[in-house]
């Protein structure tokens, strides 16, 4: 299981708007299922939880990222 | 502007009166083409992001051709800066697709232009995918903060 983080990685990475074509970046915040981690696991702020999963979720349409990982596989 | 564009343009003044009439300083500006002003009405234009995947059949050429005359659509003088990805791995299978050639561009234009737009590429056989969205992440980084400022602020976080 993951620990949480106190403080909210995307704040510290300086950024203030989560790109949703990063899926490098977008990629670290699934579990290993493709699901959005939750904010109390990640240690996100709201504000960039919301945004992240905006983001994930335009980047599962344009295909950058998974619906499931590992289906179909 | 095509005529259908200027039937939206009023249909919407009808629903939402006053609208369109209000120029916000800080997240628009005016239409930057000669058609600025038409009867004392005011254009106003936004920043768009669209990413296109195309079919990976489609050589560079071919692809670019097709983005002109997409973004001919969208009115004279709208200036479209077009980053190519190139071809990638798809992470899910689509229509028997396994990669796609990804385009990222961005302009500003009149909300009005977009549904023809949108439809032109919806209809191109070649286009697999599209997504139009505000261009937050373009968002121009916040000014730097003055030094004797920012040492404050560095001092209420800790």
């Amino acid at each position: 299981m993951r620990s949480r983080s106190k403080t909210c990685p995307v704040c510290e990475a300086g950024v203030r708007v989560v790109d949703y074509k990063d899926d490098r970046t977008l990629g670290r915040f699934l579990t290993d299922r493709g699901k959005i981690l939750p904010s109390r696991l990640s240690g996100m702020c709201a504000r960039h939880q919301r945004q992240l999963s905006t983001a994930i979720k335009r980047a599962r349409q344009l295909m950058l990222l998974p619906y499931i990982k590992g289906y179909g596989q | 502007m095509g005529g259908a564009s200027r039937i939206a343009h009023h249909f919407h003044k009808l629903m939402f009166p006053g609208i369109l009439d209000v120029v916000h300083t800080t997240c628009s500006r005016p239409h930057p083409a000669g058609a600025a002003q038409t009867k004392g009405e005011v254009f106003v234009t936004r920043r768009y992001e669209v990413v296109y995947i195309f079919d990976s059949a489609l050589e560079e050429p071919a692809v670019s051709e097709k983005l002109t005359k997409f973004h001919a659509l969208l009115g004279e003088g709208v200036q479209v800066t077009a980053n190519h990805w190139g071809k990638r791995t798809l992470t899910y299978r689509l229509r028997r697709h396994e990669t796609g050639y990804f385009v990222v561009a961005q302009f500003e234009a009149a909300p009005a232009a977009l549904p023809e737009f949108e439809r032109a590429v919806k209809l191109d056989e070649g286009v697999l995918r599209f997504m139009v969205v505000h261009a937050e992440a373009a968002t121009p980084a916040p000014v730097p903060v003055e030094p004797a400022v920012a040492v404050g602020v560095e001092e209420e976080e800790e």
